[in-house]
């Protein structure tokens, strides 16, 4: 039996898994939505994951969950190794790429940056406030254009004369886009303008006071708008490597840091069929009142988190009532 | 009641001990010790609050309403050299507003320089006060305010490492609670002996070249646990040694702006504002000393700490330091938090490793 | 760095670069006569247009109040068009007497910014409580550009003559203001923003066209204002709020309403504003922030409702 390790990526919109041989080697992967069911979908994303692995081959030593929901699906699978997605990003991208200086990244929620040096992760700043210029914001934008967001990149490509929108700030931009549109620019021109907004705002804010050198790769869920990506190449003016497997590239990066660390946990498909339960409770137990969500087995507490201090703290192993 | 007041001051980190034994001891005012800030606070705050108004307002607002309602009939507040020092005056009209009735004692009315005037404010607290008595326990105060950053310092320093876990936490929250009871000079030097003693007895389990990270930033978003989501907490709980220059003892009482401004003297000419020749300062003196990192901690809209930010990106590009850019406000989540504090720790203990 | 970028005497015809920008608005007849009395010359960045805010942004901390934008917008298209450009730092002229820290800082922003360009940067230090005022500062000045402390205090004196005429004529115009028929407005904005050609002087301009009198606050007797602002709010400490906040209460009976127009996200307004809506409650106020949107429609539509309640109100609709 060879090596194998399982990663998964849990973001709030999609919900992504490979696994890879010693090699870093792909054997199987998948990417489906997660809406809004982390759970449900980790498990959906199983069952693909098994019908595309050769058991007879390889087995299962360590899984890596990684994305929003890291801590409940690693409840759930009892992964070997949690970690966030900037740093299992950077992995994998660093793998894939070893010269790799820059790394830039436009998902759902966030957007960051990552400078490398010598395969390392140097530095890295994500966004600071709001969510401008974000995945959210370009999709709820494509809703008051009345296209679809994986259009955008087309639509924009048609367009000689971008409109200029502010995009410092979600609100700011919603009203200067409603007047952008009811001042009659065309379509093709406003959503090329998003798409240079997006860029400058991303520049002014997570790229201010970073050397972005080249090799440059793009990832996360925006790098597919092509109208995103050129205008990264004009404002940077250098290439602009998208990978085709770029979407995977948190899931495998934390399947490799499964694989690297020396905890070992063979893994069983079996998980698809048991019960999982979340459960939030408010501890109420002073005015914070935080929301604590407990993870539940076949009934049994796995694991809890959301309190900010020891008084709402719950013991694993507590039985779920009713 | 004699016109003894029961006063607050809006709650601030362990500084909250030295008023309280600065108040009742000092001036013979009760002290109501202001309740520990909780989402509550900051909600309330922040819907009392101007939108656009720095972070610190908002809490230090909203728990000026906790203070009130936990029983105290006059709140006191500081002056201050950048927004902080028009907070109260906004703060009082806003809760009068609210219809909220209270004394208030502004500092900000008597920031003429001159004793007389502080003494003045002092005294609408407790009209009998003994100015010798006064400024006997001020001094009293001032070393237990010195004797606190230091307790701070060593605790984040090491509760990273504890072998128990929690036992750091346990020495210096009995020296808080020792500290509060505390009435005179000598049970609050018996304290302090007794904290370093047993917290020195803890156990460590500490590598020999262990991360550093230096926090800078605004005085009261880096200082403040609640306020910063415990940040310094959160970062030495991955095993990081965390130190921070700014506090009370250096910004107000050993406060040596002159020298530190010639030590920075390559990167400005001027004091940009408040806190901003300090925290330069640290962070040149914590890159030069072979830290892996530096966390600048500050609250959105913080004017001062938005201007050093050039001067920090030239000393983390002159030095070789990634500088971890945090800002804070009403929104902040815990767990966007701690994802980039994660991805933080992991960056620089692979650096460490490679380099 | 800095040490190296201050400057050397020359007897040279030198230029000096002017942001227009910040307190360009506050002291650009002191500075043009300073340095023309000395046989400088100026060289003055263009109005403020699209291509400043641009580059101004790209320079400055995205958190950053979007006038430290377009500052360095200003500075960046000085940059190599000059022997110097002049950025002074101006803290305080006394106790509660206060800049907003921003200008303590701006000097260094600059220096720190811009710090890979061989420009040299002049500045000059107003710091009363430490024992800096106006004139030494412009002393100090002029020795660093190669005068004599008498030909540099002559100059001083002989421009300071030239702002406090300039300064009178000023008020006597905005004074005759009050007087005039038609609706009244008063714009509460610093002059940085207000008198700004992208950003402030589109809505005074609009304004106008609306049939109104816009009428600047910021232009009023300084020394009354700072008087009457110590009575309406006695810890406010910022030198230019004070002034706006004094020349309301002066002012309050003569007009229709206020604008008060601020530049995202100014510090000492998000506070003062709070303010001076709750001290002037009855006179119907318009709360403005301005960001970098080059499209005023959104501006103009609650411009234009702001007349009509006003116009409804003295009942002219």
């Amino acid at each position: 039996m060879k090596e194998a390790y399982l990663g998964i990526d849990i973001g709030s919109i999609s919900t992504k898994g490979v696994i890879i041989d010693e090699d870093n080697n792909i054997l199987a992967s998948s990417y489906i939505w997660t809406e809004g069911n982390p759970l449900g979908s980790a498990k959906k994303l199983l069952g693909i994951l098994e019908e595309q692995f050769d058991k007879e081959t390889y087995q299962i030593v360590a899984t890596g969950t990684t994305g929003s929901a890291r801590n409940l699906v690693g409840a759930m699978v009892g992964a070997t190794m949690v970690k966030n997605e900037i740093t299992a990003h950077a992995i994998g991208t660093t793998t894939l790429y070893p010269d790799v200086r820059t790394i830039l990244e436009i998902g759902g929620q966030d957007s960051k940056i990552i400078l490398v040096e010598n395969g390392v992760a140097i530095d890295y700043a994500m966004n600071t406030l709001c969510a401008a210029g974000t995945g959210s914001f370009l999709s709820s934008q494509a809703k008051r254009l009345g296209v679809e967001v994986e259009e955008f990149g087309d639509i924009a490509l048609k367009s000689t004369h971008p409109t200029q929108i502010a995009a410092r700030c979600t609100v700011f931009a919603e009203s200067d886009l409603v007047h952008k549109i009811q001042m009659g620019h065309p379509k093709e021109d406003i959503i090329a303008g998003l798409c240079k907004a997006v860029v400058s705002n991303y520049l002014n804010n997570v790229g201010k006071g970073k050397k972005i050198l080249s090799p440059v790769v793009f990832q996360g869920g925006v790098s597919k708008n092509i109208g995103v990506t050129a205008a990264f190449k004009e404002a940077l003016g250098c290439d602009i490597i998208v990978d085709e497997n770029g979407h995977l590239m948190g899931a495998f990066g934390v399947a490799i840091l499964a694989g690297r660390s020396s905890k070992r946990k063979v893994f069983d498909f079996s998980v698809e069929d048991m019960e999982f339960k979340t459960r939030d409770t408010n501890c109420g137990r002073c005015p914070n009142n935080c929301e604590i969500i407990c993870v539940y087995r076949d009934g049994v507490l796995i694991d809890s988190w959301g309190n900010r201090c020891d008084r709402g703290a719950i013991k694993i192993g507590t039985k779920l009532a009713n | 009641m004699n016109g003894v007041k029961k006063v607050s001051f809006p709650s601030f980190t362990h500084y909250n001990y030295a008023f309280k034994y600065f108040m009742e001891n000092g001036v013979g005012a009760r002290y109501i010790m202001p309740p520990q800030m909780t989402l509550r606070t900051l909600d309330r705050g922040t819907k009392a609050s101007p939108d656009y108004v720095c972070t610190p307002f908002k809490t230090t607002l909203g728990s000026m309403m906790d203070c009130l309602e936990a029983g105290a009939d006059t709140i006191f507040m500081s002056m201050g050299l950048c927004r902080l020092g028009y907070y109260g005056e906004l703060q009082e009209q806003i809760l009068r507003d609210m219809g909220y009735q209270f004394d208030f004692v502004n500092l900000s009315e008597y920031s003429t320089g001159k004793r007389r005037d502080y003494i003045k404010a002092l005294k609408r607290l407790n009209p009998r006060m003994s100015v010798a008595k006064m400024m006997l326990v001020l001094a009293e105060t001032v070393k237990l305010v010195e004797q606190l950053d230091e307790a701070e310092a060593m605790y984040y320093k090491n509760c990273g490492f504890e072998k128990v876990k929690g036992s750091c936490k346990t020495a210096i929250k009995r020296y808080h609670t020792a500290v509060e009871t505390a009435t005179t000079g000598r049970e609050l030097e018996a304290a302090y002996k007794k904290f370093k003693k047993e917290f020195n007895d803890i156990e460590l389990d500490k590598p020999e070249n262990p991360l550093k990270v230096g926090v800078v930033g605004e005085f009261l978003t880096a200082q403040d646990a609640f306020s910063n989501l415990d940040v310094e907490q959160k970062l030495a709980d991955m095993g990081v040694e965390v130190y921070r220059y700014l506090n009370a003892t250096s910004r107000m009482f050993h406060y040596k702006g002159k020298n530190l401004q010639v030590e920075t003297s390559e990167y400005c000419k001027y004091d940009m504002g408040p806190t901003s020749t300090i925290n330069i300062w640290a962070a040149k003196n914590y890159a030069s000393h072979s830290f892996d990192g530096i966390v600048h901690i500050k609250s959105a809209g913080c004017t001062p700490e938005i201007d050093i930010m050039p001067v920090l990106h030239n000393i983390s590009e002159d030095y070789k330091i990634p500088v971890l850019y945090l800002t804070y406000d009403s929104q902040t989540s815990d767990t966007g938090l701690a994802t980039r504090l994660e991805a933080f720790y992991d960056m620089i203990s692979m650096r460490k490793k490679v380099l | 760095m800095q040490k190296n970028k201050g400057a050397e005497p020359v007897k040279k015809k030198i230029t000096i670069g002017i942001p227009r920008a910040m307190l360009y608005y506050r002291y650009e007849v002191l500075w043009k006569n300073f340095f023309s009395i000395l046989g400088a010359d100026c060289v003055i960045s263009e109005p403020t247009n699209k291509e400043i805010i641009k580059s101004g942004t790209a320079a400055a901390i995205d958190e950053a109040c979007l006038c430290t934008k377009i500052y360095l917008g200003h500075v960046k298209s000085l940059i190599g068009k000059c022997d110097y450009i002049l950025i002074p730092r101006i803290s305080n002229f006394g106790i509660k007497r206060n800049m907003c820290t921003k200008f303590e800082a701006l000097y260094d922003i600059a220096c720190n910014t811009f710090r890979k360009t061989s420009q040299k940067f002049l500045t000059y230090n107003v710091d009363v409580i430490e024992d800096c005022p106006e004139e030494k500062a412009f002393i100090e000045m002029g020795i660093e550009l190669g005068f004599s402390k008498k030909e540099a205090l002559n100059a001083y004196k002989e421009a300071k003559k030239g702002e406090t005429e300039s300064l009178k004529n000023h008020l006597k115009a905005n004074e005759s203001l009050y007087k005039k028929n038609g609706l009244k407005i008063l714009i509460v904005a610093h002059s940085y923003v207000a008198m700004d050609s992208y950003i402030g002087k589109p809505v005074t301009d609009f304004l106008k066209k609306l049939g109104t009198v816009p009428i600047m606050a910021d232009v009023v007797d300084r020394k009354d204002a700072l008087k009457r602002s110590a009575k309406v709010s006695p810890t406010l400490k910022w030198e230019l709020s004070r002034e706006l906040v004094g020349s309301i209460d002066e002012h309050i009976d003569k007009i229709d309403g206020m604008v008060l127009m601020s530049a995202f996200p100014c510090g000492p307004d998000s506070m003062v504003d709070e303010m001076i809506i709750r001290k002037f409650r009855g006179k119907p106020i318009l709360n403005i922030t301005l960001d970098d949107q080059d499209g005023t429609a959104g501006l103009e539509t609650r411009l234009e409702s702001f007349v009509d309640i006003l116009r409804f109100k003295g009942g002219t609709l």
